[in-house]
């Protein structure tokens, strides 16, 4: 039997090698797990501390557990476990290197095209994903991007070979709601233009969500006797509200605007982006409208705005009674999350307010969160050990599990690391 | 002027050419005038006085109260007329209508592209370029002015400027043919070096640099050529020794904070005589400036003071409240500009590269707003100005002997209603306009639909002549053509209507005179009432009815 | 009307501590004084005395109008010095040669920008506006003070700071020129010529003036700006910053500088610094990196956060810079991540951001460090910087409190366009990164 395991173990390493070259880390490992002593931030249930058992990919019990024996322990003395984190917004697993542009999968050409899928493009080898992971970053909302209705969103947890392995089920549709601001420093449209060219997307979105609207009227009664119409078709279970619509909206104006269509539209909604939302905080409290904001480290989104107000934003809305959950919009360095979230907690939303925004609320918002964001007694076992405050550089971030899975401490930079801190050969020698 | 086109429109030339013969105050008849009974203001400052000016061969020869006059002098009756020192303009493209910029090739080293493409052609001069007959000439003695500092168009070494009479006479009439080397911080068209301020300014100061040893070394030259390699050194760099040594000031076009700190700066290298040209706002600047003694040409494109929200149900935060009041600060401050330079008594005058000469009323009640007495603007506008362009000796005010560049007005200058009815340059007489004009109040939110064909026509003196219009809308832009008496079409320019009130332009070459005219009418359903101008020949009645609705 | 005024007078005195001086007095009493270079001194005073710092002791008393920060429980550090930034300059590329180095980016000092005031609410007293990184050889930085309030761009300028260059290697002058406008450099062979031949270039010019000088020839020689700086360049007046990705290239530019007898060497980003540690280290080059950007373009691909740390456990002058207006104003934050990827010491992090990019620049003599006679530049925190809850309170140039987060309007713009807009919403996620490429494609910004 142990020969056996022995020689399955050498088969799946030989079969795995070509995925370790291409990621550089090692492998996973899978089983029962008690981590004992440890000081449990739930986020849910307040500070315990004690033990966890992972079994089975889950989190089989919390507090005072014993051993039944047969569980891998890893001792936390001294030590802290919060759940996985999560990223509510990036292009993690779609885009790869920034600059050339066929290794980018999020952004398809149209303005139209909520059929395309992110989990079919997620490469669940990239070597951005092990980088982020080993930050205690276990999840990630990925999402196409450009055009009105850019597709479908995922929720993927950070370990797997497949996109399937990786899906959490979640899936969001995307829509950017035309933005009446300026595109950028390079902008040169005039005021005027920028209003008729907003005015005009507007026209576009209502357009095409009255038209899925009607689509998915006809449909109820004539089902798959329609034309194929996969764009309209994409839209349908959100229509239904069987699908969450995600809809990015930075700027004073087209947040309220979009606050408005959403309740116009009678959709299922969360806001994306909402850079200006610490204008109106209440009015978007008001709406009863989860809100996913950030980068939080982020410029001021006009000259004449204060300093700190992309820091700030997340607490202010927090504070007003808004559901709060952040996203670093990132792509290779969404291993920031941690520090996005840590400015937010300096510049008023606190550390507790912090943690929430990027482990239950988020499981929350995608409704997920008997599944995921918090450390509870039958959760997905999501989950990091670290040696103190997460959002403190000096910590680290020892052990992180997703799905159960013990994952490999070890990224490209890691890897890189190891290899040159002490170079060998060193200066001159062959 | 028996030309090609026998149209309608030739018979509108023809008309107001035999007007304007028959009209003797245009017409030099003899070498000496006199302005007889004219309330005189010789020089900005002065009250008016009573007097009879006697110009001879464009010089101002006498001020008298008698009637003393030599005989053959064509006397104007100005009983109830002012007379003024006509105006100056300090700088502008006047009588130099812009080309359009030829698309360059494309250059095979960025780095280097040549002179002519990275902008540097200080040799130009404005002098083959300029055109007394240019419409823009009559807009600016209609305004009042009698001499322009033209400055050529150009990029950052833009060519030479001249000082010139605004008067069309066989030869250009120069006052300073080689006034100004204009520069600016524009960057060379198209990726080639200089693209961007920090490559003009190193240009700047590397062509000076090569000026300064390319000067020395032509004189070293010059003085004993033996042995010595020949100098043979492009005309660009030769261009720029009077920059050098002084005797040519150098007008460099500086608007904002940055651009004036800027100017300042490479002037320290340059250590050319600077006048700063077109500017709007000075920033900190204002210590430095007195220090130098660098004067100021200060922009006459003014903005208005912000209007307050009429829409009492937009609300307005705090915050955007503040963001309002901060940018009517800029504007003040910049409406006050002229005021600031006065109570620091740094030199200043007026340029006029983005201002409309029509607007000069209006620029005028601004600088009123903000302190300026009418004497400071008249000074700006006259002595001041020719005391930059360095041509105060000979106008500027209205003394003895200096040239006869008057502007006649039928009440104290810069006040509302009044308007001026003469423009003297150098002893030609222009007579303007002086119908006032029927006010068109138009109504801008009047819903009318000009599309279709009209029959118009225009009421010039003696002679009355139809033509027929026709209007297509597309896209709520308009469009339209002339169709003369023989079924000859041309296309209208520029036709807008905005609420009720219908404009086009229409210009044609006809033996060699450009002629544009302009309509401006105010429309009812099915028929409109206007006016006509055409060139410097003043404005006519012009009338019209439709005759059939738009295609539908 | 009236009320216009009054509105803009009460503005005016808002922001009116920042106006008019350049020099100041201030005590600051009972800190956590970081020195950087002298330990960390608990409960000390530091007295900045018409623009320098004059003490640092316990109980320091100052004359009566002296203004007076209580620093009790903060934390009172040297001020911050960004290695490579783009802010307060209104042109960053002159993108049309391989070597444009006649260009001067202390040309286009823009002293209204309001990232300066960004900038110095993230404690960054000084930095290095560079030249973009369009050409194999840029144009000349400027290393500026952040006076702002001040409008006058003499104001900015680090007064006889030593003059610096930006060079480029790799992709971004490859893309330019190579396939931009099909000249020299497409390769990073070529961009190694274009260094040579520039040199040699020179070396030619400089003679050629010697000997019209000394009168062996009559005619002077054409004078060409761009030479100029090449020729102080080869004098050893000028120190080269250059933009830098791979190790190959790195050695490259260290073996050209060598040939022509140039020593004063610092490399940006040098993203695979870490793969030629010893060789950087045995040249004398530093290294001013980013604490963790990579994979935005190929050239970076194969990057590791950990580069700071293996620079600085190699002996290397190591700095972290921002090349960001976003970055630069947590450069506390990012010195942090050394911590996190290569565990470096408290001392270790905080020099990369003071006095480590303080010598890349050559002003370490007068900024990076909180000791007797060097300029008052300091910023203090309300927790350690290190940590993620560190806020910059107080950030002080020259002894004039520039950053008073007590004393903090909204809208700190200095200048107002009378014909500009009034500010709208402005989408910055499409180029919160950096400014590098600025100029060059403005609707393809995204690049280093």
């Amino acid at each position: 039997m142990n020969k056996l395991h022995i020689y399955i173990s050498c088969v799946l390493l030989i079969l795995c090698f070509s995925d370790i070259q291409a990621q550089m880390v090692g492998k996973g490992s899978y089983g029962k797990f008690l981590l004992t002593n440890a000081e449990i931030h739930t986020v849910t249930n307040g500070v315990i501390n004690g033990s966890v058992l992972i079994d089975n990919g889950k989190i089989v019990s919390i507090g005072d557990v014993s051993n039944s024996g047969d569980a891998t322990v890893i001792d936390c003395s001294g030590k802290r476990i919060y759940p996985g984190f999560i990223d509510s917004g990036t292009t993690l697993g779609l885009n790869e290197i920034g600059a050339v542009s066929l290794t980018r999968d999020a952004n398809e050409i149209g303005d139209f095209t909520p059929q395309m899928q992110a989990l079919t493009a997620v490469n669940p080898n990239s070597v951005l994903i092990p980088v982020t992971r080993v930050n205690g970053v276990t999840t990630v909302l990925t999402t196409p991007t450009g055009g009105l209705f850019p597709g479908t969103a995922t929720l993927i947890d950070l370990w797997g070979y497949t996109p399937n392995q990786m899906s959490t089920g979640f899936q969001a549709l995307m829509v950017n709601y035309p933005n009446t601001g300026k595109r950028g420093r390079w902008d040169r449209r005039s005021e005027e233009d920028i209003k008729k060219d907003a005015e005009k997307a507007i026209k576009k979105l209502n357009e095409y969500w009255e038209k899925a609207v009607s689509y998915s009227k006809i449909y109820a009664t004539a089902g798959d006797d329609m034309d194929y119409n996969p764009e309209l078709e994409a839209i349908r279970p959100a229509i239904n509200k069987k699908m969450k619509v995600v809809i990015n909206c930075n700027s004073k104006a087209d947040i309220l605007s979009a606050i408005k269509w959403i309740k116009k539209n009678d959709i299922d909604a969360v806001l994306a982006g909402v850079r200006e939302g610490y204008m109106i905080a209440d009015s978007i409290a008001a709406s009863g409208i989860p809100v996913i904001t950030g980068p939080i480290l982020d410029m001021p989104s006009r000259a004449s705005e204060a300093y700190d107000s992309a820091y700030k934003n997340a607490g202010v809305m927090q504070k007003a009674g808004v559901l709060v959950a952040i996203q670093t919009r990132e792509n290779e360095n969404v291993r920031n999350l941690l520090y996005n979230a840590g400015f937010a907690a300096a510049y008023g939303m606190g550390t507790e307010g912090a943690v929430e925004a990027i482990t239950i609320n988020p499981a929350k918002i995608f409704g997920v969160d008997e599944m995921y964001g918090s450390i509870e007694e039958g959760k997905v076992a999501n989950l990091f050990i670290c040696d103190g405050d997460p959002f403190e550089t000096k910590t680290t971030i020892e052990q992180v599990f997703i799905g159960g899975w013990k994952i490999p401490m070890e990224s490209r930079h890691t890897l890189l690391y190891d290899e040159f801190l002490k170079r060998n050969p060193g200066l001159d020698e062959k | 002027m028996i030309g090609r086109i026998c149209g309608v429109l030739l018979c509108i030339i023809i008309a107001l050419n035999q007007g304007q013969s028959q009209s003797p105050e245009n017409l030099q008849l003899s070498k000496n005038m006199v302005i007889e009974n004219v309330m005189l203001v010789e020089k900005a400052g002065l009250s008016p006085k009573k007097v009879n000016i006697v110009i001879h061969k464009g010089i101002i020869k006498e001020i008298i109260t008698t009637t003393n006059y030599p005989p053959d002098a064509v006397v104007i009756k100005a009983d109830s007329l002012y007379a003024y020192p006509a105006f100056i303009d300090a700088g502008s493209h006047t009588a130099y209508p812009k080309k359009e910029e030829e698309k360059q090739e494309r250059a095979s080293d960025p780095g280097n592209p040549g002179y002519d493409l990275a902008g540097v052609t200080p040799q130009h001069t404005v002098h083959d370029q300029l055109n007394l007959t240019d419409g823009s000439v009559d807009k600016m003695r209609k305004a009042g002015f009698a001499v322009s500092h033209v400055l050529p168009r150009g990029r950052m070494l833009s060519g030479q400027g001249s000082v010139v009479l605004l008067k069309a006479d066989e030869t250009i009439p120069y006052l300073k043919k080689d006034a100004s080397m204009y520069g600016t911080f524009k960057s060379a068209q198209g990726r080639v070096f200089p693209s961007t301020v920090i490559g003009v300014m190193t240009k700047h100061r590397e062509l000076f640099k090569q000026a300064e040893y390319a000067k020395r070394y032509e004189n070293s030259y010059a003085s004993s050529p033996l042995g010595m390699e020949r100098p043979a050194y492009p005309e660009q760099i030769q261009a720029l020794y009077p920059v050098l040594d002084k005797s040519q000031p150098f007008f460099f076009h500086a608007e904002k904070t940055l651009d004036v700190s800027r100017a300042l700066t490479l002037n320290k290298d340059l250590k050319s005589k600077m006048i700063l040209t077109e500017v709007k706002q000075i920033g900190p600047n204002i210590d430095r400036l007195k220090a130098l003694g660098v004067p100021i040409l200060i922009s006459l494109d003014l903005p208005k003071t912000m209007e307050e929200e009429k829409d009492s149900t937009k609300v307005i935060s705090d915050s955007e409240q503040k963001l309002i009041e901060r940018k009517k600060a800029a504007i003040k401050e910049y409406q006050s500009l002229a005021m600031t330079l006065k109570s620091q008594s740094i030199p200043f005058g007026f340029s006029f590269l983005e201002t409309k000469p029509g607007d000069l009323q209006k620029k005028v009640t601004i600088l009123m707003e903000n302190g300026m007495s009418k004497d400071d603007i008249l000074k700006a506008l006259t002595i001041d100005a020719a005391t930059i362009l360095g041509i105060s000796n000979v106008t500027g005010t209205l003394e003895r002997n200096k040239l006869a560049n008057i502007i006649l007005t039928d009440g104290e200058i810069f006040e509302k209603e009044t308007t001026i009815n003469y423009t003297i340059v150098e002893g030609k007489l222009y007579k303007h306009d002086v119908k006032k004009k029927k006010k068109m109040t138009g109504d801008k939110d009047a819903k009318v639909d000009l599309a279709g064909a009209w029959t118009a026509t225009a009421k010039i003196p003696g002679q009355e002549q139809s033509v027929k219009l026709i209007f297509k809308k597309e896209d709520d832009e308009y469009s339209g053509v002339l169709v003369d008496d023989e079924g000859d079409e041309y296309q209208l320019k520029n036709v807008e209507l905005q609420g009720n009130i219908l404009s086009f332009e229409l210009s044609f070459t006809q033996q060699g005179m450009t002629i544009d005219m302009s309509v401006s009418a105010q429309v009812e359903t099915d028929d409109f009432e206007g006016t006509i101008s055409v060139n410097d020949f003043g404005s006519f009645p012009f009338e019209g009815s439709r005759l059939s609705n738009p295609e539908k | 009307m009236k009320s216009i005024y009054i509105i803009w007078s009460l503005l005016i005195c808002s922001i009116s501590f920042l106006n008019g001086q350049e020099k100041g007095d201030v005590l600051i009493k009972n800190g956590t004084v970081i020195t950087i270079t002298n330990g960390v001194l608990e409960n000390h005073d530091v007295y900045i005395k018409d623009g320098i710092i004059k003490n640092i002791a316990k109980d320091i008393s100052a004359p009566k109008n002296v203004k007076i920060i209580d620093a009790k429980g903060k934390f009172v550090m040297a001020g911050i010095v960004d290695a490579h930034s783009h802010i307060g300059i209104t042109t960053v590329n002159e993108a049309t040669a391989p070597n444009t180095a006649q260009v001067w980016v202390g040309d286009a000092i823009n002293p209204l920008d309001v990232s300066l005031y960004r900038a110095l609410a993230g404690g960054v007293t000084v930095s290095h506006a560079m030249h973009g990184s369009a050409n194999a050889i840029g144009g000349e930085c400027e290393t500026i003070k952040h006076r702002y309030g001040e409008i006058d761009p003499e104001m900015m300028r680090m007064k006889d700071a030593p003059r610096t260059i930006k060079f480029a290697l790799g992709e971004n002058p490859m893309r330019v020129h190579g396939e931009g406008s099909d000249i020299v450099p497409a390769t990073r062979m070529g961009v190694e010529q274009v260094m040579r031949n520039s040199f040699a270039e020179a070396k030619k010019y400089k003679k050629a003036w010697s000997d019209f000088n000394s009168g062996k020839t009559k005619k002077p020689p054409m004078y060409d700006n761009r030479m100029e700086t090449m020729v102080d360049i080869l004098e050893g007046e000028i120190i080269i910053h250059c933009h830098s990705y791979r190790a190959d290239e790195i050695l490259m530019l260290m073996n050209v500088c060598k040939d022509y007898g140039v020593n004063k060497l610092v490399f940006q980003h040098v993203n695979e610094g870490f793969k030629v540690a010893p060789e950087l280290a045995a040249w004398g080059a530093g290294a001013s990196v980013f604490s963790d950007w990579w994979a935005y373009k190929f050239e970076v691909y194969y990057s590791t956060a950990y580069n700071a740390a293996i620079l600085t456990k190699n002996g290397v002058l190591t700095s972290i810079n921002s090349d960001s207006q976003e970055l630069i104003r947590h450069l506390y934050h990012e010195a942090a991540k050394s911590q996190k990827y290569g565990d470096l010491t408290d001392e270790e992090a905080l020099k990369l951001i003071t006095i480590n990019p303080a010598k890349q620049l050559g002003i370490d003599d007068r900024v990076g460090s909180i000791e007797k006679g060097k300029e008052g530049d300091i910023v203090i925190f309300n927790n350690h910087p290190l940590s993620i809850y560190a806020i910059p309170e107080y950030t002080i140039v020259d002894g004039v409190v520039r950053f008073d987060i007590n004393e903090d309007p909204t809208d700190m713009r200095v200048d107002i366009d009378p014909e500009g807009s009034i500010p709208t919403y402005m989408h910055t996620e499409t180029e919160d990164h950096d400014r590098c490429m600025q100029g060059v494609s403005e609707s393809h910004n995204h690049q280093h």
